[in-house]
């Protein structure tokens, strides 16, 4: 299912988001060292009702992307549309009417919850904060028991509650104003595996009840898989692939991709696949490698090229834009991979030379 | 028949605090050979980091009660002189655990932190020590070790610290490599790179492995064996092979089927309901029977013991094992949910 | 690392420079009476008036007079450099005396320095390694009394102790090292241990906070787990983490002691600085209570130059920033 089918207007549009953060050096004279490129050009839609993962590993700019499109962080280019309306820029009490509609569930069920408050207080902050007329009370009842907590328990503190029920607090304070889009940037990865999977349960079960859109930011491929219906892979800012579950993990276009789910551990049982093993680790966001971010690493280009130690010119020096690879999937690659790729390989002739191996 | 690398057997660790009795572990036996990797699976509370770091004595011995042995090629560990585990430490078996960038000195090079590893067993000179640091480095596939081994841990990434890391537990080629959550720190692709570096060393070095963790996925992929921990028992261990294509015990189960993965196609995931009993008072009888789906009435008062089943395949539970593959099918729903959802 | 201590230096000079500027506002441009009285000290006769009127420049506006002020403090004025004019009490020329009496409170000061970080550190690593033990206890309760107990009467009861009753100790007074090495450090002792026991009780508190911080850290764990001896693990990975901090203060402490002697000073009769700055006071002699105020905050700022210094030094993750 694309996007295109189900809505004409998608409910998140993003278009070229960039975010740079200055590094500057000396305390008073502060002087302008370099930039860190944490997000560009970013442009992904998610179509109502939908999950967009998006899954990538530290340094890809995830994370700063939903800060962005949850508005806690401005973007340095580019616009973002939230059904149809324009929020880039909007401050004020245009940004809170917007809140009222777009909400987001954090990663540390231990920071995010302010320890001084009750859970009861917690949950009813954005009612009051919105003027949500009725009884309060009531209202914080139902959202605790939605989640499956004990209403009775809304009088306890956080540190009274496990870090499952503490992430369920949030999505109770995200749910209190029936918002249409809920980001939830790595909503499991602090909990233990068995609640993992009731958190994932009670975002899915709310989303059927509620027709909530969700953008999930994660680093964790499975739950990614598990929970969307479209996935972006980004790599040093950029994406570098959109496509479906199944796409992704049966026949992933994009090098990194590939690696990626190669690298995702399969599940117990199954036989085990060989691992794409990528050398080196990720260049600095603060000096990417020209043309194709992905190069100095990849596989791929090592295979077209037919030589260990050369990448082929047309990667070294020129971006792939994201383009169209079939429906609803896009590539940002020169030599999109086919399964019959031998990846593995050619990651494998790539390590055992360790004067090829970029410059960290 | 030479003794096993390492041999647990009745480990209880307990915990005395001011609301009572932690019992951390309670009554764990396991097994490692030589060359071989042991995965420990269990989520915190577990059990599975404590009963290591008894191993080595690094628990704060004010608080902690430990009982049962820990063999080290038939010598106890538990017993063993301040004296002999320091000695033990460090060159006969080498530790590595969960977060390098707090696990390293922020203070000193990484090159003088190997080195001193060298230096404090094998009283070599300096300039030796050094450079039997920086082969260390490269064999862990640390690019330019020379110059790396003079750079401080923040100026690396948390991939290389971990090479660090195994390079520093591994320089004197110990008998048994105990990986505490070598990974859980570090991004996937990282990840495949540190499980091929200690899996490398192990072959290279024919040492023993334990592999303490809690992904099932990540220790199915590297480990031969399994054990798999819960409230501070193991509930069923054995070779991997076995273990995860026919798996024996409910928790298994219910690990098994609750863990998103790349491959699995998108349902519902099945959790375990319920949360982890308390280590102060454990119930009587098996400790995961209030989140079983497949109780019975003797589950809430007998505690069973592991039984093998044939294979090096041991398990901890009351349930007929013939059945077992039809009770799996066919869960039994008569209420059973523990108080409250996790 | 050079452009940054030069960096730093002009910083000092621009504190200096704000420093002078707010002592001179102060003390010679506030109206009450006529200036050149004030500064005459006290029952002046007409001539030192007619010199302080011309040395001041009192006939000039109030900017003339601090660029004069400044001019004669950097190139020098006829009683030598820098220039900071005679004492109107005493009549006797600042610059020479200032450098007698700042070796005194330096010697006073670095020697208690030195005497308080050997008694201060070693508690502290002993009650961190051992703690709510009897010794962390004892420690803690005789830190306390030294941190209550006033510094003249530390001061005096040490005198009345050592040299009144048991006569091991020569009283107060000063002899310099050149002349009498022993006496020079028998006539020191006192001073040093009447200000170092109560930093002592303060430092060692603080290494026993960094310490036990520390030992709770991952990487002594991993020292443990390489087999390392405890003695190894303590002194060398543990203290020198926990040092790290107290070395700055330490660079901060005895910049601003160098000011603050003036109790211990008196009490053994040492012609330091802090004496010195004290008679000015009490005199209404402002040129010496100008020269010590310049000197200190001289001091202060390098010697916390000298802090973050260390600190880089000692810290290679604050290096590189």
């Amino acid at each position: 299912m694309t996007p295109h089918d189900a809505d004409p207007v998608p409910l998140l549009e993003i278009r070229g988001l960039t975010k740079r953060f200055p590094v500057t050096r000396g305390v008073v004279f502060a002087r302008h060292r370099g930039e860190i490129h944490a997000v560009e050009d970013l442009t992904l839609h998610v179509a109502r009702g939908q999950t967009l993962g998006i899954v990538g590993e530290s340094g890809s700019g995830k994370s700063t992307t939903a800060r962005m499109i949850a508005r806690l962080i401005e973007p340095t280019a580019g616009t973002i549309r939230f059904d149809g309306q324009d929020i880039t820029r909007v401050t004020g009490g245009e940004l809170r009417d917007v809140r009222r509609r777009l909400q987001m569930i954090f990663q540390d069920p231990y920071g995010s919850l302010n320890p001084r408050h009750t859970a009861g207080q917690i949950v009813a902050a954005p009612l009051r904060v919105h003027r949500i007329p009725g009884d309060t009370r009531a209202q914080v009842a139902a959202l605790l028991e939605r989640v499956g907590l004990n209403p009775e328990h809304g009088s306890r503190y956080p540190h009274e509650f496990s870090g499952g029920q503490r992430q369920r607090i949030g999505i109770a304070r995200a749910l209190a104003l029936h918002p249409e889009l809920i980001i939830c940037d790595e909503p499991v990865s602090a909990l233990d595996v068995s609640v993992q999977a009731h958190i994932l349960n009670l975002l899915g079960d709310l989303q059927r009840e509620f027709g909530i859109t969700y953008v999930v930011i994660s680093h964790d491929l499975g739950v990614i898989r598990h929970v969307s219906d479209q996935i972006a892979v980004m790599y040093l800012g950029r994406v570098v692939e959109i496509a479906d579950g199944q796409t992704v993990s049966t026949a992933p276009a994009h090098p990194y991709t590939a690696a990626l789910v190669s690298a995702a551990p399969a599940h117990p049982g199954t036989t085990s696949r060989t691992r794409i093993v990528l050398s080196g680790d990720a260049p600095s966001p603060m000096t990417p490698p020209s043309g194709c971010a992905f190069h100095p690493r990849c596989p791929k280009a090592r295979l077209v090229s037919g030589d260990p130690h050369v990448v082929p010119e047309q990667c070294r020096t020129f971006r792939p834009p994201l383009s169209d690879h079939g429906a609803g999937h896009q590539v940002a690659c020169w030599f999109p991979s086919t399964v019959r790729d031998d990846l593995v390989g050619a990651a494998r002739s790539m390590t055992t030379d360790p004067a090829i191996l970029p410059p960290v | 028949m030479s003794p096993p690398l390492l041999e647990i057997r009745g480990l209880s660790v307990h915990f005395r605090t001011p609301d009572g009795v932690v019992r951390a572990v309670d009554g764990l036996s396991l097994t490692l050979e030589r060359g071989h990797i042991v995965g420990v699976v269990g989520e915190s509370g577990s059990g599975k980091s404590v009963t290591f770091l008894a191993a080595m004595q690094l628990l704060d011995y004010g608080r902690a009660e430990v009982r049962g042995e820990i063999l080290l090629d038939g010598v106890d560990l538990l017993t063993a002189s301040p004296r002999e585990i320091r000695r033990i430490r460090g060159a006969r078996v080498g530790m590595i655990f969960q977060d390098p960038m707090s696990a390293l000195h922020p203070l000193f090079r990484i090159g003088d932190q190997i080195s001193e590893t060298v230096r404090a067993h094998r009283g070599i000179g300096r300039r030796e020590a050094a450079a039997r640091a920086v082969e260390a480095l490269r064999q862990v596939g640390m690019p330019n070790p020379e110059e790396r081994a003079h750079q401080y841990p923040h100026e690396l990434s948390g991939g290389m610290r971990q090479r660090v890391m195994i390079a520093m537990a591994l320089v004197l080629e110990p008998e048994l490599l105990i990986a505490d959550e070598p990974t859980t720190a570090l991004d996937t692709t990282v990840e495949a790179q540190i499980l091929e570096i200690i899996d490398e060393m192990k072959s290279r070095l024919g040492i023993g492995v334990v592999l303490v963790s809690h992904s099932l996925a990540t220790v199915s992929d590297v480990a031969d064996d399994v054990v798999v921990m819960y409230a501070g028992r193991a509930v069923e261990r054995g070779p991997c092979t076995r273990v995860f294509s026919d798996p024996q015990h409910p928790y298994t189960w219910g690990l098994l089927d609750s863990i998103p993965t790349v491959d699995a196609r998108r349902e519902r995931l099945i959790p375990i309901p319920g949360s982890p009993p308390s280590l102060i008072n454990p119930p009587a009888g098996c400790r995961f029977a209030a989140r079983c789906r497949y109780r019975f009435d003797a589950c809430m008062t007998d505690l069973p013991d592991l039984v093998e089943r044939g294979h090096g395949h041991a398990d901890a539970c009351l349930l007929d094992p013939a059945r077992r593959r039809d009770v799996r099918q066919h869960p039994v729903q008569a209420g059973l949910f523990a108080s409250g959802m996790p | 690392m050079g452009r940054y201590i030069l960096r730093r230096l002009l910083w000092t000079i621009a504190v200096v420079l704000v420093v002078t500027l707010v002592t001179f506002v102060i003390f010679y441009v506030l109206p009450s009476g006529d200036p050149a009285l004030r500064f005459a000290g006290k029952e002046p006769t007409p001539q030192v008036l007619a010199q302080v009127r011309q040395d001041l420049g009192l006939n000039h506006n109030v900017v003339i007079q601090y660029l004069l002020y400044l001019k004669r403090l950097v190139f020098g004025d006829r009683y030598g450099w820098p220039g900071l004019g005679f004492s109107y009490s005493t009549g006797a020329a600042i610059a020479p005396q200032l450098w007698q009496r700042a070796l005194i409170t330096i010697q006073l000061v670095l020697g208690a320095a030195v005497l308080w970080m050997l008694i201060g550190i070693p508690i502290g690593v002993i009650s961190a390694m051992r703690p709510r033990s009897v010794f962390d206890r004892a420690s803690l309760l005789t830190g306390l009394v030294f941190i209550s107990t006033p510094v003249f009467w530390l001061g005096l009861m040490l005198l009345w102790l050592f040299w009144s009753t048991l006569g091991w100790l020569p009283g107060t007074g000063y002899v310099a090292f050149t002349t009498d090495p022993v006496q020079w450090a028998a006539h020191m002792i006192m001073p040093w241990f009447t200000l170092a026991l109560l930093f002592a009780a303060i430092y060692a508190r603080v290494i026993r906070g960094n310490m036990l911080d520390t030992l709770g850290e991952d990487y002594i764990r991993t020292a443990r787990a390489k087999g390392l001896s405890e003695r190894r693990v303590i002194t060398h990975h543990a203290l020198r983490a926990s040092i790290v901090p107290v070395i700055t203060l330490l660079a901060i402490d005895v910049g601003t002691l160098i000011g603050g002697t003036v109790i211990t000073e008196t009490v053994f009769n040492l012609q330091g600085l802090g004496n010195w700055v004290l008679e000015g006071a009490l005199n209404q002699d402002l040129p010496v209570t100008l020269a010590v105020t310049l000197v200190v905050t001289i001091a202060v700022s390098i010697l916390s130059l000298f802090a973050d210094i260390a600190y880089a030094y000692l810290d290679p993750r604050v290096r590189f920033k």
